[in-house]
C-alpha cells in the first residue's frame, strides 16, 4: 500500500540512487528533474522499457525501480 | 520463392555470346579459381577451354579423389512403368509411340527387385514414364515400402510432384529425386514436348525447389544434352544448381550428363558433342563444384565409360535395363533409350579397379536418419 | 557500394567507439577513416558524473549509429538490449553481441542465434556477431539477418584473421554481406580481409589503442579500399603445382575430338 505523507513525496530509485520525489510525477518530469537528457535516453521502470510516446502518462510509484539508459562509446 | 523467378533474370544469349567470345586468357584465370565461380565455369565450358582439357582432367581427378577417395557409387534403375501422358519426341516411351505399355505389379517388381538384389546392388533408382493417374501418388505409395526395404537407397526419377507428396514420399524410404530439366531453353523445351503435362517447362524448373523444401537429402538435376546447345545448357544447369546449393544447403546434389541418344521415332542432335565435349563437362564441373555427385548412365560406349570415370564420376549403373520388367525378361519390350554398355557389373567391375576405382554397393553417408 | 538492408555504404570500413583515450580523439579517428557506420553501446547513466553528448557529434558526421548490445549475458537480455536501443536511437538496426564469458569475450552461438531469430521477427535489422562457423552463419541468414559479423580472432587481440580458412567459406556460402568483426589489428589484417572477399570489415582496438589513431584510422580506410580494389580486380591463386601423371585425356584421339563417336546398332522398335 502506498504511503503518501502529507508533503505528497515518495521515495525511489533512479539508477541506482534513492530520490525522493513528489507524488504524481510523471517519467518526463522526472528526467528534467533529475537534470537528465530527454533525447536518446531509454527509461526502463522495474525491467520494462517504457516507451517515450508513454513518458508522460506514466506515473511514478514509491519504490519504482527506474534506470534511465543512455548511447555510450564502446565496442 | 522458387528458381523460375531467379531464371527470368539470366540472360542467356548474353551468356551464349560469352560462351564463344571466351578467350585462352579467361580460361587460364577460371583454371586459377573455379571453385563456385560461374564465370569460372563459363570460361571452361566455352570452346576456348578445349585445348585446356588435360589441365582440367588432372585438376578435376585431384578434387575428386580429395573429396570421394576412388569410390563409385553403384546403383541400378528399375523401371516401374512405361505408361506415359507426354509427348517428347526423344524418347521411346513418348504417348504416341506404338509400343507395348506395361507397369508392374507386385510380383513383378519383387521379382525384378530380387535379381537386381542378388547382384551386389543396393541402390536403386526407381524410374516411370509421367502418368499421373495409373502411375502416381497411389501407386508410389504402394511400391515404395517393399522397395525401400530391399534397398538401403531409393532413389527416384518420376514425374514432378507437390511438396507434400515429396514429403509423403520422403516418410517412406525416397532418398533422392531426379528432375532433369532436358534443356533450359524454354523455345527448343517446348519444340520437344508437344502434349501433356510435361509442356509446363516452369513447374518442371520449380521441381527441384518443391523436393528440397520436402527435406529429400538429395537432388538430381541433368541436361538432355543435344537438345540445344550443349554448353549453354550446361551452364544453365550450372546457375541453377548454384542458386540450389545456396538456399537449400542442407541437401546433396547430383547431376547426370545424358547425351542424346537415337531411340524409337528419335532425333538428332542440335550441336554436336564429341567425347572431348562430355571430358570438358565432367571436368568444368567437378571444377567448379568440388562435392557435386556426378552420374554416368549406360548411354555410353564401354571404352569411352571406362576413361570417363576416373575423371570426376561419382555413380554409374551396370547392366541396366532401361525396360519395365527387363531384368527379368530382357528385349520383350522397348527401352527408353539405346544402351551402349551391354557389359555386366562385374565386367564393369574389372574396368573399374584396373583403374584403381572402388565399386562401392551401399550409400555410407545416410547414417541414422532412415525412418 | 554496400548495401546492408536499406542502406548503402561507400566505405566498407566500419568503426567501433570503445577505447579511445577522449572523445575528440576518437571524433577525429572516425572522421580521418571515412567511416560510415559506427557502432555503440548502451549504459544506465551515471548520476554522479556528467552526461556525454557523443550523439550530437557523430549524428553531426551523418554516419549511421548502429547500437550493440554489449553486455548481455544471453537472448533475453540481448532482446532487451535492442529495445533500449531503438528507444534510445530510434533505429531497429542492431549488432548483436552476446559474451558471457568476460576472459575472451567469445560469442555465444546459441543466445545470438536465438535472439536473432526473435529480434528478426520484430522487424529488427539484426548484423550478429559470432565466431567463423559456417554453419551458424547459415542459420542466422536463414532467421533472416541483415549480415553476419564473423570475428577474426578475440576482441581486442589485434591476432588478425585466426579464422582465415573459416571465413573463407563463410564468403563463400553466404548471400548476405559478411562483415569481418574483432581481432583485426593491422591495416594488413584488414586489406587481407577484404582481399578475401569480405563484403566490409569493423576496427575499433587498432585504431582506438594506436598511437596517432587519426593516421591509423587513415591507413586502415585505404587498406580497406586497396584491399576491396584488389578483389574486384581478380587475384591470381596460389598455384598448387600439380603432379603431372599420365596423361588423363590420351584417349580421346583426334578422330573422336572432331566426330562424334559411332553409335552401336540401332535397334528396331
Amino acid at each position: 500500500m502506498t504511503h503518501i505523507n502529507c508533503h505528497s513525496q515518495i521515495a525511489l530509485q533512479l539508477n541506482g540512487v534513492e530520490q525522493i520525489v513528489r507524488a504524481n510525477l510523471n517519467l518526463a518530469e522526472l528526467l528534467i528533474l533529475s537534470d537528465l537528457p530527454t533525447q536518446a535516453v531509454a527509461i526502463v521502470v522495474n525491467d520494462s522499457v517504457v516507451p517515450r510516446s508513454r513518458w508522460v502518462h506514466v506515473l511514478c510509484q514509491a519504490n519504482d525501480n527506474i534506470t534511465v539508459f543512455s548511447a555510450v562509446a564502446g565496442g | 520463392m522458387s528458381y523460375s523467378s531467379v531464371f527470368t533474370q539470366l540472360a542467356p544469349d548474353a551468356l551464349s555470346m560469352k560462351l564463344y567470345s571466351t578467350t585462352a586468357k579467361d580460361v587460364e584465370l577460371a583454371l586459377q579459381n573455379p571453385n563456385g565461380n560461374l564465370d569460372s565455369l563459363l570460361a571452361l565450358l566455352s570452346p576456348a577451354a578445349m585445348p585446356y582439357i588435360e589441365p582440367m582432367a588432372q585438376q578435376a581427378v585431384q578434387l575428386t579423389r580429395k573429396r570421394f577417395g576412388a569410390n563409385i557409387g553403384l546403383f541400378l534403375p528399375l523401371y516401374l512403368s512405361n505408361l506415359c501422358a507426354n509427348e517428347c519426341d526423344y524418347c521411346g516411351f513418348s504417348m504416341s509411340n506404338k509400343v507395348k505399355r506395361k507397369t508392374l505389379n507386385s510380383d513383378e517388381l519383387t521379382a525384378e527387385m530380387a535379381i537386381i538384389k542378388q547382384r551386389g546392388f543396393d541402390s536403386i533408382l526407381l524410374v516411370s514414364g509421367e502418368h499421373e493417374t495409373k502411375v502416381g501418388m497411389g501407386y508410389f505409395e504402394s511400391v515404395l515400402p517393399l522397395v525401400s526395404k530391399a534397398f538401403n537407397y531409393v532413389a527416384m526419377e518420376v514425374q514432378p510432384l507437390e511438396t507434400e507428396q515429396y514429403q509423403r514420399l520422403g516418410k517412406l524410404g525416397v532418398d533422392a529425386v531426379m528432375v532433369y530439366q532436358e534443356t533450359y531453353r524454354p523455345q527448343t523445351y517446348s519444340k520437344h514436348h508437344t502434349r501433356g503435362k510435361k509442356q509446363d517447362f516452369v513447374y518442371r524448373l520449380d521441381t527441384p525447389d518443391r523436393v528440397a523444401k520436402a527435406g529429400i537429402d538429395k537432388i538430381g538435376l541433368g541436361v538432355l544434352l543435344g537438345l540445344d546447345d550443349w554448353r549453354l545448357d550446361a551452364l544453365l544447369m550450372g546457375y541453377h544448381l548454384d542458386y540450389l546449393e545456396k538456399t537449400y544447403w542442407r541437401n546433396r546434389y547430383s547431376i547426370s550428363l545424358p547425351r542424346l541418344r537415337p531411340c524409337t521415332g528419335g532425333i538428332s542432335p542440335k550441336v554436336e558433342l564429341t567425347d572431348a565435349g562430355l571430358v570438358q563437362l565432367i571436368c568444368a564441373f567437378r571444377l567448379f563444384n568440388p562435392q557435386l555427385e556426378i552420374s554416368l548412365s549406360t548411354r555410353e560406349l564401354p571404352s569411352l565409360r571406362d576413361n570417363l570415370l576416373p575423371l570426376g564420376i561419382t555413380h554409374m549403373s551396370a547392366g541396366s535395363s532401361t525396360q519395365p520388367g527387363g531384368y527379368m525378361t530382357p528385349d520383350s519390350q522397348l527401352d527408353q533409350f539405346e544402351i551402349s554398355d551391354n557389359r555386366s557389373a562385374e565386367q564393369v567391375i574389372i574396368q573399374m579397379r584396373r583403374r584403381g576405382l572402388n565399386p562401392v554397393w551401399k550409400d555410407w553417408e545416410m547414417g541414422w536418419n532412415n525412418d | 557500394m554496400l548495401t546492408i538492408a536499406d542502406h548503402q555504404f561507400s566505405s566498407r570500413l566500419f568503426t567501433g567507439t570503445g577505447k579511445f583515450s577522449d572523445h575528440n580523439t576518437m571524433l577525429q579517428a572516425i572522421n580521418s577513416s571515412g567511416s560510415q557506420l559506427v557502432t555503440l553501446a548502451m549504459k544506465r547513466i551515471d548520476l554522479t558524473r556528467g552526461h556525454d553528448n557523443l550523439l550530437g557529434p557523430l549524428q553531426s558526421m551523418g554516419v549511421k549509429l548502429l547500437p550493440n548490445t554489449a553486455g548481455a549475458r544471453n537472448a533475453k537480455e540481448a532482446i532487451f538490449a535492442a529495445e533500449l536501443a531503438y528507444e534510445i536511437l530510434g533505429t531497429k538496426w542492431i549488432k548483436l553481441e552476446i559474451h558471457p564469458d568476460p576472459k575472451y569475450l567469445m560469442p555465444d552461438p546459441i543466445e545470438t542465434l536465438i535472439a536473432a531469430q526473435q529480434l528478426c521477427e520484430q522487424g529488427y535489422i539484426v548484423m550478429p556477431y559470432v565466431h567463423a562457423d559456417p554453419v551458424l552463419c547459415r542459420r542466422l541468414e536463414e532467421v533472416g539477418c541483415a549480415a553476419v559479423m564473423p570475428l577474426g580472432s578475440p576482441i581486442g587481440s589485434n591476432q588478425g584473421l585466426a579464422t582465415e580458412t573459416f571465413l573463407r567459406i563463410i564468403i563463400e556460402q553466404a548471400c548476405i554481406p559478411v562483415i569481418i568483426d574483432a581481432g583485426i589489428g593491422a591495416p594488413s589484417q584488414a586489406c587481407r580481409a577484404m582481399e578475401m572477399g569480405a563484403a566490409a570489415v569493423l576496427v575499433n582496438t587498432a585504431i582506438a589503442s594506436s598511437a596517432y589513431p587519426q593516421q591509423m584510422a587513415k591507413c586502415f580506410a585505404d587498406a580497406v579500399a586497396t584491399g576491396r580494389q584488389a578483389f574486384l580486380a581478380g587475384l591470381g591463386a596460389v598455384n598448387h603445382h600439380a603432379d603431372a601423371t599420365s596423361p588423363l585425356t590420351g584417349f580421346l584421339t583426334e578422330a573422336s575430338i572432331n566426330s562424334l563417336t559411332q553409335s552401336v546398332n540401332i535397334k528396331e522398335g
